[in-house]
């Protein structure tokens, strides 16, 4: 079993073959070797550990993915998420963050893969306005800049 | 009302009986004129009430909008999420309303991470454009190419993808 002490000191103990899906977590064990200390997670709060945990324990005993293959790079542009994945990214925004950012600093790419998808798939045919509202962005744009983007851009609606 | 059986009625009043009508109908004329008193001064009351809640709203909102997730996601991770926004059954367009382009009429930041990140700009599909005349035709095509440079200029060295479609009539 793995110790881990989340930034809001709880303690979780974990099986190895289901934190190993974490490529940071599994090199640290294997740079430090057997331990009984606890490896401090200062970016991660426990109700996102346990988020993550349980994305961790459905896909233990699949194969891991080779640490140094983004999937990015092989291609997988495509916006399918997994039915399973789906449902377990139906959270609020503030979850959906983070359990982005906890997956970067894990380093566990197909859950951070997911994760961005996810918030891709949020954007899907909204117009800009859409997605500030959604995101709660601010239109920080001034009139000049505007009446710019909309002259740099107007060969962009003629057909 | 002294008068409730002619009420909802074609009855003709004569001179006496609608001058004693027009008597009787100063006190609830009264009553009414200070009722509407009343209903404008609670609109007036609710309207203050709903300026001062709108304003609220817009206090809390733009002190939320600090804290929203999003702004936390560093620029890594949002150009990775700028990535999937791109067509994933066709090469982007020069359209403003998808990525890349969609993603640079969002905000100031975004604008320049989008710009900032050469990948989403590598591929493009160039529809030839189809002017009613020759005149039309040119100035099309001259929109058209300045768009196309406008993209590539900024993909730096990065290999390029183009798709081409031409109209049949062309």
């Amino acid at each position: 079993m793995v110790l881990l002490l989340t930034s809001d000191n709880e303690m979780f103990s974990v099986a190895e073959d289901v934190i190993k899906r974490s490529a940071y977590i599994k090199n640290m064990l294997e740079d430090v070797g057997e331990s009984d200390l606890p490896i401090p997670l200062p970016n991660v709060e426990s109700n996102v550990l346990v988020k993550i945990l349980e994305y961790c324990e459905h896909y233990r005993g699949e194969p891991l993915p080779a640490s140094d293959v983004d999937p990015a790079e092989i291609g997988d542009r495509s916006l399918d998420i997994a039915d399973w994945d789906q449902k377990y990214m139906a959270v609020d925004q503030e979850m959906l963050f983070e359990i982005i950012l906890a997956a970067n600093y894990l380093d566990i790419k197909s859950l951070l893969d997911v994760g961005c998808k996810t918030v891709a798939k949020m954007m899907k045919g909204k117009s800009s306005e859409e997605i500030r509202t959604l995101f709660n962005i601010a239109n920080d744009f001034t009139p000049e800049e505007e009446a710019q983007i909309r002259k740099e851009n107007a060969w962009a609606e003629c057909r | 009302s002294p008068f409730s059986d002619w009420l909802d009625t074609n009855y003709s009043p004569d001179a006496k009986q609608a001058h004693q009508i027009q008597a009787y109908l100063n006190a609830p004329r009264n009553e009414l004129a200070v009722l509407d008193a009343e209903v404008d001064a609670a609109e007036r009351a609710l309207n203050a009430l709903r300026t001062k809640q709108a304003r609220l709203r817009r206090h809390i909102a733009a002190h939320e909008a600090l804290v929203h997730p999003i702004r936390r996601i560093p620029d890594e991770l949002l150009q990775e999420i700028f990535q999937h926004c791109l067509p994933t059954r066709h090469m982007p367009t020069l359209s403003n309303r998808s990525a890349p382009i969609l993603l640079t009429r969002v905000s100031r930041p975004w604008r320049a991470l989008a710009f900032g990140t050469p990948t989403l700009w590598t591929s493009l599909h160039i529809p030839i454009p189809r002017g009613r005349s020759e005149a039309d035709h040119i100035a099309l095509t001259e929109a058209r190419h300045a768009g196309v440079a406008w993209w590539f200029s900024r993909t730096g060295h990065i290999p390029l993808s183009i798709s081409l479609y031409w109209p049949p009539s062309l």
